[in-house]
């Protein structure tokens, strides 16, 4: 009965990634990235419109996020919610996010050091940038599946690590090579949630539609 | 440990009917959910997921709040303190009485 009941909860948590529609807007931000680094690296070293850029990844990052968030909120509320039911997910308590933080802070830099002690002794440099981000993705993605138990996750982690690492010896450099990688994996992203979000439209018809 | 059948007669018999269960469980592992993702998730009819959540509701295990969403009618359900405590007692309980009757 013990599984039983770890299933229902597991099943509870996939709700939130049923309709695809996180999937989606992830593309959406790693667009924005792709964007951006496709902007760093057609401007000209030390000019004012890439310190510009520079100085915007921080607020790219927040805006984007919020965006994300917003943008999915306000989704599930049109789409999801009508129907297959509402559901709001509890906040993790303050030390339970406060340990979390500390964690991914933790790992967040241990990664970067070994990115950074891994890119100071190859001849490449910083080409390896891509395939750094899809270590990061990967690891990030393979946790997401296995805490939610989504075969889609993990597929998507297995290609971004493969496309990390196929773009690092492509020679397009660091920001270029970045810049297909967002891109890349924001289509693909896109792709598996348009693919699941019209799966789920098949499968959940709103009430009005199954009454006519 | 010698297995003693009548310690199940400790087990929250409220909580141990399987719909109540499923019910109870979607809801300790959520802030709330409404009326339509339980009768989803339980495949239960509309009256009897009714008659279940009102007498979680007595119990004083589930707040059950009903408002509006525009013009459609919606139910909100959420796990109260002395729920959450109930069914971790439960879950506790039974996982004693299995490990003591294997």
């Amino acid at each position: 009965m013990t599984t039983e009941i770890e299933k229902i909860e597991r099943r509870t948590v996939q709700y939130w990634f049923q309709d695809g529609l996180l999937e989606m807007a992830f593309g959406g931000f790693l667009l924005l990235l792709a964007l951006f680094f496709l902007a760093e690296a057609s401007a000209p070293a030390k000019s004012g419109w890439r310190f510009f850029l520079d100085v915007g990844l921080l607020p790219l990052f927040i805006f984007g996020g919020w965006a994300m968030n917003r943008t999915v909120r306000s989704l599930k509320h049109k789409i999801t919610y009508p129907r297959t039911g509402y559901v709001s997910y509890r906040k993790p308590e303050r030390k339970k996010r406060a340990a979390r933080g500390f964690v991914i802070g933790a790992a967040a830099g241990i990664l970067s050091a070994s990115m950074a002690t891994l890119f100071a002794s190859k001849s490449a440099g910083f080409d390896w940038m891509p395939a750094g981000s899809g270590v990061a993705f990967a690891l990030a993605l393979s946790i997401l599946a296995f805490r939610t138990d989504l075969i889609r996750l993990a597929g998507l982690a297995v290609f971004a690590l493969a496309a990390g690492i196929v773009l690092s010896f492509s020679g397009w450099g660091d920001r270029l090579g970045l810049a297909v990688f967002y891109g890349t994996l924001a289509v693909s992203l896109f792709l598996s949630g348009w693919l699941t979000l019209r799966r789920y439209l098949r499968k959940y018809r709103l009430p009005d539609e199954v009454s006519q | 440990m010698s297995a003693d059948p009548w310690s199940i007669a400790d087990i929250d018999r409220l909580i141990h009917e399987p719909a109540r269960l499923i019910i109870v469980t979607i809801l300790n592992a959520v802030e709330s959910a409404d009326f339509l993702y339980l009768q989803r998730e339980t495949e239960l009819t509309k009256g009897n997921l009714s008659a279940h959540l009102s007498k979680l509701e007595e119990a004083g295990y589930v707040a059950v709040e009903k408002t509006y969403k525009g013009k459609i009618p919606l139910t909100i359900c959420r796990l109260t303190g002395v729920g959450k405590d109930a069914f971790r007692s439960y879950r506790k309980h039974w996982q004693a009485f299995v490990k003591k009757t294997q």
